[in-house]
C-alpha cells in the first residue's frame, strides 16, 4: 500500500468563490444608486383628518392617473392634524409647486351635487391640483373640502362682499341674464371689515362681461312684491330658488367700463331693490353746515341739483360736533353727504369721484351753495338743494373731519328774513333828502310859472278891454238876430211848417197803406193777381128796445 | 176749340167780384157860421195829444167780443184821429167852455192841455166807448183827470157808431173845459 501523502502548497493563490459576494455588492450598490436616482419625491400632506386614507392603499391621482402612493398616516406632535406622507412617481416632481392643492376625493352629498360615488367601492384617494408657483415644495396642507374650479381653468376671480350671509353658499352659482357663467367657491367672514365675504369665479368667456360698471345681487328664493299696481313675483332659475344664487348686470345709463382684473372688489346686494336704491359704487363725500333746524332731514335724504338726484346724506356728524374742539354754541351741525358721478351718467370709477370733487371746488369759487328745502309739505322731510347763487358772499375753502365744506346759505324762512332785510336795507338806502330838495326846487319854479302866468292874463284883459273886441260882441248879437228870423219861416205855423206836417201826414198814410198790403199779402199771397174777398166789416148793433 | 174759350170765359167770370164801397168819415165840430170874427189871443192850448195804437188807423173800431177788435175796412175817419181830435176838440172845448182854447201851443199859451184817448170803439154791445186822460199843466201846477162813458147807438150801422162817439167827445169836451174852469 502507498502511503498518500498530502501535497501541500505554499503559494496562496485568489479563489474564485469571493467573485459571488462581490458581483452581489456591486449589484445591491447599483440597485441602491439606480432606486436612488429613479425613485419619485416623498411629500408630506397635512389634513384635519385622515378618513378614507390607509398606508400603502390610497393612491395619488392626478386627471385619473395614479401618480403615488400614501407610506403612512400618522398624526401631528400637536395631535391637531394628520400628516400623510406619500411617494410620488418622478414624473410627478415638476408638478410639486408652492400652491400645488391636494384634497381628498371621497363620496360627498350636498346640495348642489353629489360626488365621489365611484369612490365608494374602490376607496378615497387624493387628488392632486398642479400649481404654478415655485419648484421644489414638499409640504403642503391639504383642502378639506375639493375646490369648484381647477386653479388653470380660464376664466376670473372675484371678491364680493356683502353685510350678512345671507342664502348664498359656496357652489352657488352666478348666472348672467338666468344662464350659468359662474359660481361662488368659498363663504368666509372677514373680521377685519365684518363683512362676508365671497370668493366667486367667473368661466371663461364670460369673465368679458364683468367690468367696472358690473353689480352683483342675490337671486336666490323668491321676491314677491304687493304694490298698488299689483303683486310682482321675481325668481331666478330654477337651481338658484332652491338653492341661492348671485346674478350680475351692468347698471344701465352707464359705460361699460374696463374689463374686471382677477381679485376685483364688488359689493353683493341683497336684491336688485336694494341695487336699484343704491347702486352706485364710488362716491365723493362732502359736509354741509346748516344753521336752521335740521328736523325731518334723515340719512338717506336726497341731496338735489336743480332738481336731479346726484347723491344722499349720509349722516348728521352730531357726534363730531359734540367731540370737538372749538364748538361755541350755536355752532352750525355738519352734515355729510356724498354725491355720486354715477347718477349723472358719466360713470362709476374713482377718476369720476375725483373728477366730481374738483368740479365742486371749482363751483365753491362760483357761488355753489347747499341750502335745505322742504320736501314734503305733510311730513316735513327736507332735502339738500345744491344750486349756484351768484350774489352769495365768496367763502373761503374750508375742511371739517377731512371733507371739503359746501358752504350753505338760509332757505325758507330764514331766507325771507334775510330777503325782508335786504329790502330794508335798499329803501333805507333811497336818496329820499334828495328827492325833497329836488321837488323843493321844482316848486320854486312853479312860482315862476304862475307869475309869468298873471302878467299874461293881464293882457289878455287889456286886449278885452278894447273898443274893437267890444264891436265885435255887437256884430255877434246882429247875427243871432238874423238866425231867429231865419228859423221863424221853419216854424210850425209857417208855410214851410204847414207843408212839412202834411207831407209827414202823406208819408204816414203810404206807410199804413204799405203795411196793410204786406199783412194782405202775407195772408193771400195771390192777391196781386186775385181781388181780396174780403169779409164784410161787422155791423155795429143797437140794443134792443 | 170753342168750347174751351167758353170754359176759360166762364172761369174768368168767376174770379170777378163787386167791390164793396168805403165809406168815409169826418170828425168836425158844428161851427157856427160867423164872417171875420176876431179870435182872442187864447191863453189854453191842446199840448200834445196821444191816441191808443189800435185806434192810431183809418178803420173805425169795433168789439166783437172776448177781447177781440175788428177795425172795419169799409169804414173809415177821413183824417186820422190825432189830427181830426185836436180840431173837434179844440173847438169844443171854447164852445163849452166859452174861453178861446187854440189847438196848438202859441206863445201866449198859459195852460196846456196834454190828452191820451186810450179807448174809442163801439163795444158790440149796442154802445160806444171812450176812455181817456188828461191833465192840465200850467206853469209848475199838473192837475190829472180821467174820463171813461158809454154812450148805445140810436140805431145800427156805422153812422149810429160814427154819432155815438161824437157825442162821446163832446162828454169828453165838457169835462175837459170844467176842469179848465176849475183849474
Amino acid at each position: 500500500m502507498s502511503e498518500m501523502k498530502p501535497e501541500i502548497s505554499t503559494g496562496r493563490r485568489f479563489n474564485p468563490i469571493w467573485v459571488v459576494p462581490l458581483v452581489a455588492v456591486v449589484i445591491g450598490l447599483y440597485m441602491v444608486v439606480h432606486t436612488k436616482l429613479t425613485e419619485g419625491p416623498e411629500i408630506t400632506i397635512n389634513f384635519s383628518t385622515a378618513e378614507g386614507l390607509e398606508a400603502g392603499k390610497t393612491r395619488l391621482r392626478y386627471r385619473d392617473v395614479d401618480i403615488g402612493v400614501v407610506e403612512s398616516v400618522g398624526l401631528s406632535k400637536s395631535m391637531e392634524d394628520v400628516i400623510v406622507t406619500a411617494k410620488l412617481d418622478r414624473s410627478a416632481t415638476d408638478m410639486l409647486r408652492a400652491d400645488t392643492r391636494f384634497w381628498v376625493v371621497r363620496a360627498r352629498v350636498g346640495a348642489g351635487a353629489i360626488s365621489g360615488l365611484g369612490t365608494l367601492l374602490s376607496g378615497a384617494y387624493i387628488q392632486l391640483d398642479p400649481g404654478k408657483g415655485k419648484p421644489g415644495q414638499r409640504i403642503f396642507t391639504g383642502l378639506e373640502v375639493p375646490p369648484l374650479t381647477p386653479a388653470d381653468a380660464p376664466g376670473v376671480r372675484l371678491v364680493l362682499y356683502s353685510e350678512d350671509a345671507g342664502s348664498v353658499s359656496s357652489g352657488d352659482a352666478i348666472v348672467y341674464h338666468g344662464f350659468k357663467v359662474g359660481r361662488i367657491e368659498s363663504v368666509t367672514f372677514d373680521s377685519k371689515t365684518r363683512q362676508v365675504r365671497y370668493d366667486a369665479f367667473i368661466d371663461a368667456p364670460y369673465n368679458d362681461l364683468v367690468t367696472s360698471s358690473t353689480r352683483f345681487w342675490n337671486v336666490s328664493g323668491i321676491a314677491i312684491n304687493a304694490t298698488a299696481a299689483g303683486i310682482n313675483v321675481v325668481t331666478g332659475s330654477l337651481d338658484t330658488i332652491l338653492l341661492g344664487g348671485v346674478a350680475f348686470d351692468n347698471l344701465p345709463g352707464l359705460p361699460t367700463g374696463d374689463k374686471a382684473q382677477s381679485g376685483a372688489i364688488y359689493k353683493l346686494n341683497a336684491s336688485y331693490a336694494e341695487l336699484e336704491e343704491d347702486p352706485f359704487q364710488y362716491r365723493a363725500y362732502f359736509i354741509m353746515r346748516f344753521t336752521q333746524s335740521l328736523r325731518g332731514l334723515e340719512p338717506g335724504a336726497p341731496v338735489e341739483y336743480r332738481g336731479i338726484q346726484i347723491g344722499r346724506v349720509q349722516r348728521i356728524l352730531m357726534k363730531e360736533l359734540a367731540l370737538g374742539q372749538n364748538v361755541v354754541s350755536g355752532s352750525a351741525i355738519p352734515v355729510l353727504v356724498y354725491l355720486e358721478p354715477g347718477r349723472l351718467g358719466v360713470g362709476d370709477s374713482p377718476e369720476l369721484v375725483e373728477f366730481m370733487k374738483k368740479t365742486v371746488a371749482r363751483g365753491l369759487k362760483n357761488g355753489l351753495r347747499a341750502s335745505l328745502q322742504t320736501g314734503n309739505l305733510l311730513t316735513g322731510k327736507l332735502y339738500v338743494s345744491l344750486d349756484f347763487y351768484p350774489d352769495a358772499e365768496p367763502a373761503a375753502p374750508e375742511e371739517y373731519e377731512g371733507y371739503v365744506v359746501i358752504p350753505s346759505i338760509p332757505s325758507g324762512l330764514g331766507r325771507l328774513e334775510q330777503q325782508v332785510a335786504t329790502l330794508l336795507d335798499n329803501i333805507n338806502a333811497l336818496p329820499l333828502g334828495t328827492t325833497v330838495t329836488e321837488i323843493n326846487k321844482a316848486l320854486a319854479g312853479l312860482d315862476d310859472t304862475l307869475v309869468a302866468m298873471t302878467a299874461t292874463m293881464g293882457s289878455l284883459q287889456g286886449v278885452l278891454d278894447q273898443d274893437s273886441t267890444r264891436a265885435m260882441t255887437a256884430e255877434l248879437n246882429a247875427t243871432l238876430a238874423e238866425v231867429r228870423k231865419a228859423m221863424a219861416g221853419l216854424s210850425p205855423d209857417s208855410a214851410v211848417g204847414d207843408s212839412l206836417t202834411s207831407s209827414l201826414y202823406e208819408l204816414n198814410r203810404t206807410l199804413r197803406n204799405i203795411e196793410e198790403l204786406t199783412r194782405t199779402l202775407s195772408d193771400q199771397p195771390n192777391a196781386l193777381l186775385f181781388p181780396v174777398d174780403a169779409p164784410a166789416d161787422p155791423t155795429p148793433e143797437a140794443k134792443a128796445q | 176749340m170753342r168750347f174751351i174759350c167758353l170754359f176759360a170765359a166762364a172761369l174768368l167770370a168767376a174770379c170777378s167780384s163787386q167791390p164793396q164801397q168805403t165809406a168815409n168819415y169826418l170828425l168836425r165840430a158844428d161851427i157856427p157860421a160867423t164872417s171875420g170874427k176876431q179870435l182872442a189871443a187864447s191863453t189854453v192850448a191842446f199840448n200834445a195829444i196821444r191816441v191808443a195804437t189800435y185806434i192810431e188807423q183809418p178803420g173805425l173800431v169795433l168789439a166783437t167780443g172776448d177781447g177781440r177788435i175788428h177795425a172795419a175796412r169799409n169804414h173809415q175817419w177821413a183824417e186820422p184821429l190825432q189830427v181830426s181830435l185836436r180840431r173837434f176838440l179844440a173847438n169844443e172845448v171854447s164852445a163849452a167852455s166859452g174861453m178861446d182854447v187854440s189847438a196848438t201851443v202859441l206863445p201866449t199859451t198859459a195852460s196846456r192841455i196834454n190828452l191820451t184817448v186810450d179807448q174809442l170803439h163801439g163795444d158790440g154791445q149796442g154802445a160806444a166807448l171812450l176812455v181817456a186822460y188828461w191833465e192840465v199843466e200850467t206853469g209848475a201846477q199838473v192837475s190829472s183827470y180821467e174820463f171813461a162813458q158809454s154812450q148805445t147807438l140810436a140805431s145800427d150801422g156805422y153812422d149810429a157808431l160814427v154819432r155815438a162817439e161824437e157825442a162821446l167827445l163832446r162828454q169828453l169836451a165838457a169835462a175837459i173845459a170844467a176842469s179848465i174852469k176849475a183849474g
